[in-house]
């Protein structure tokens, strides 16, 4: 029997069922791109590339599914298992979270396609066919297919989205949270009536479609909740950062009155001075007056002399004061040169939170350096373009072994990730930067670009 | 070659002045005219007449530590460099509170005072290496360079071969068979060759890079990136293949960066 014989055999409404249901787990594909499209590298053409594929071979499955007689979930269970891998290669999601967002799709891809079939039994009975939809169910599924994505819109493509990037959250809650969608579709897909006599009680079947609905919801209430501490928990961070930077503020400010009021001492000492050499000079004593003049060549607020002034951005300025004079306290060689005009487009608290972070990173590494020279190198430069751009370079030397965790440093001073070196790299990302971390066993080395004039 | 002293104390003024003139004439064999100035006000009006090859800048020009009208030496370096004019410009000084404010013009150096024989040569001496090492004006030529420092960065394209400064190439397009260059000064050359061996040739070089399809650049002439493009000095956008943006704004930086570590 060739090909068309065989299609042509085989009862139309069968084959045709069976590619419409195969349009549901298009829909599911569909869903992904949607929560995943400002992830891709080239969304308009991965995105296209996925969906023509997809459609092809949904189609094709559908086709040896209305052929061979067996169930759809035959060929979309696999298909799903390679959605995920392809997924997570093509954008820059890790494994979990792809894994994430792909089950929450196949939830409502099982959810509808188990209401489809509920509905196929109670409005044809008897004449239902086991696993597969008849005319009734192929409508339900068709009308939820163009619901879902409608109503899931705003949640998978503007709310959900941020929320995996979100730095207050840790790497080990992605990847376990994944299970939840994950178990829930097993359970759906389990439940799947393999013989339509078990559901043929009005009661039996009333009971599966209030439970399905039901559960649904509860799905649906849950991810809000989840989504909803994600956000409070991002807002938290931002509040502590910001006490942090205030904090940071006060103390680098009172660090600068300090060194004010040690210049205007030099000020007031000099009328003393001036008093001294002329009652020396009265009395002609000619030595008196050079070990005098010795003394006071070599007094400590003479020298050596630590610049207060790096750059004309005070804020900025008041940063690099605080670090270099603690950095030479600690023995370090400091050199440390800055060129940024006093106003530029970028937020102040975000300017010094970041070179302060940097700065804190590197002044602590020396800190806890027991050997070798202790050297404190920076380099931060303003490119007015347009379009604007800052460059930041901060080397220092460092002793203890640095540990890299998901592509992350850990620091050294609490196992997890450096909090600091995140926030960088977040804060680089945001303005169209690039952060860079770089240890080559003597001295660690940060890069940092910022694209100002870009949101 | 013109050389500027602005120096408040008549005395000091007069001393750099010697220093200047004795180190040009016994180590490098150059008469140079040696200007001096008291004040901004001279020194400005005198520039705008012709410009100098080496500004040497007091960083107060005045004793009144009250007075904050007078222009600092930093004032008149920033205003040099905002009307673009990279002449190299050394600092005087009695603090080292300048060395660090020095970075922002790109001064070369600074003078503490007293100034001393050996610190002015030393200095002197990286002011004639950085002055030997800007290319000159003219990028184009059938002939070989006339410096021998030149040489080392000449580069010829095109056949008959036109020579050419690669520090002055700022990007070129392809364009059917010949190769748009496009200078540091703004001008443009159109040359016929082959725009695979000018990538070849040039790509050795760090500076350059192939942003898309027939297009290379020198990261030296880029002012910033805006929309994933390359904005260069002068408003040109470059564009950048979709795909590779996150690389090549990576590569732009990592060069930057090396030549910020690089500097002194």
């Amino acid at each position: 029997m060739n090909l068309i014989e065989m299609v042509t055999s085989t009862t139309p409404s069968a084959m045709s069922f069976a590619i419409g249901e195969q349009v549901n787990a298009l829909m599911g594909v569909i869903l992904c791109l949607m929560a995943m499209w400002d992830r891709m590298e080239n969304p308009k053409r991965t995105g296209g590339i996925i969906l023509a594929v997809s459609t092809v071979w949904f189609i094709l499955c559908g086709f040896i599914c209305g052929l061979h007689r067996i169930p759809t979930f035959w060929t979309v269970i696999p298909t799903a298992i390679v959605a995920v891998l392809v997924f997570s290669k093509v954008t820059d999601l890790t494994v979990s979270k792809a894994l994430l967002l792909c089950s929450t799709a196949a939830y409502v891809v099982a959810i509808i396609y188990y209401l489809s079939l509920v509905m196929d039994v109670t409005v044809l009975g008897e004449q239902s066919v086991n696993l597969r939809v008849g005319w009734p169910g192929l409508i339900n599924l068709l009308v939820l297919d163009i619901i879902a994505p409608l109503c899931l819109w705003h949640p998978l493509h503007d709310s959900i989205p941020p929320t995996l990037d979100s730095p207050a959250i840790s790497p080990s809650f992605w990847r376990l949270i994944w299970l939840f969608p994950f178990i829930s579709t097993a359970i759906v897909v389990w439940c799947l009536p393999a013989d339509n006599d078990s559901i043929m009680s009005d009661r039996v079947r009333a009971l599966a479609f209030t439970i399905a609905i039901t559960y649904s919801c509860f799905m649906t209430l849950a991810y809000l909740l989840i989504w909803y501490m994600i956000r409070q928990s991002d807002r938290l961070l931002e509040a502590a950062r910001r006490e942090h930077y205030e904090a940071m503020q006060t103390i680098q400010l009172q660090h600068m009155n300090g060194r004010i009021r040690e210049a205007r001492q030099i000020r007031h000492n000099t009328r003393h001075h001036i008093q001294t050499l002329q009652t020396l000079a009265s009395a002609n004593d000619m030595d008196g007056i050079r070990d005098y003049l010795e003394q006071m060549a070599n007094h400590r607020l003479l020298s050596p002399e630590h610049p207060m002034q790096y750059c004309e951005h005070a804020s900025l300025n008041a940063v690099l004061v605080y670090y270099c004079d603690w950095a030479r306290q600690q023995g370090a060689d400091v050199d440390v040169k800055a060129a940024v005009p006093p106003y530029i487009s970028i937020n102040n608290a975000e300017l010094c939170s970041l070179v302060g972070n940097l700065l804190e990173n590197a002044v602590e590494a020396i800190m806890a350096q027991h050997s070798g020279d202790k050297k404190l190198r920076a380099r931060i430069r303003y490119n007015d373009g347009p379009p604007a751009s800052l460059f930041i370079v901060v080397d220092n030397s460092y002793d203890s072994s640095v540990t890299q965790v998901d592509g992350n440093f850990a620091s050294s001073k609490h196992g997890g990730n450096g909090l600091g070196t995140m926030t960088v790299k977040e804060t680089a990302e945001r303005h169209g930067g690039t952060a860079s971390f770089d240890y080559d066993g003597k001295t660690f080395k940060t890069s940092v670009m910022l694209c100002l004039d870009e949101t | 070659m013109r050389v500027a002293i602005v120096e408040d104390h008549p005395a000091e003024r007069q001393l750099m002045k010697t220093m200047c003139t004795a180190y040009f004439r016994e180590k490098r064999g150059l008469d140079i005219d040696c200007a001096t100035f008291a004040g901004t006000d001279d020194f400005i009006e005198s520039w705008k007449s012709g410009r100098f090859d080496l500004v040497l800048l007091d960083c107060y020009l005045t004793d009144d530590e009250t007075d904050e009208t007078t222009p600092t030496g930093l004032d008149i370096a920033r205003f040099l460099r905002k009307q673009r004019d990279d002449c190299p410009i050394v600092f005087i000084t009695s603090s080292s509170d300048f060395a660090v404010l020095g970075y922002e013009v790109q001064a070369i150096g600074y003078l503490l005072k007293p100034v001393g024989r050996a610190d002015f040569d030393m200095t002197m001496d990286r002011v004639c290496e950085t002055l030997s090492k800007r290319p000159r004006v003219t990028h184009l030529s059938a002939d070989k360079p006339t410096r021998a420092t030149d040489a080392a960065w000449q580069v010829a394209f095109g056949n008959p071969a036109v020579n050419m400064d690669r520090r002055l190439i700022a990007y070129c397009l392809s364009s059917a068979h010949y190769v748009e260059f496009t200078f540091a000064d703004g001008t443009c050359s159109k040359i016929r060759t082959n725009f695979s061996d000018v990538e070849q040739r040039l790509t050795v070089f760090d500076n350059f890079y192939r942003t898309a399809r027939g297009v290379l650049v020198n990261f030296d002439y880029v002012a910033g990136i805006s929309n994933a493009e390359f904005v260069m000095k002068g408003g040109k956008h470059i564009p950048i293949t979709k795909t590779a943006v996150t690389a090549t704004c990576r590569k732009y930086a990592e060069y930057t960066f090396t030549r910020m570590r690089s500097e002194r």
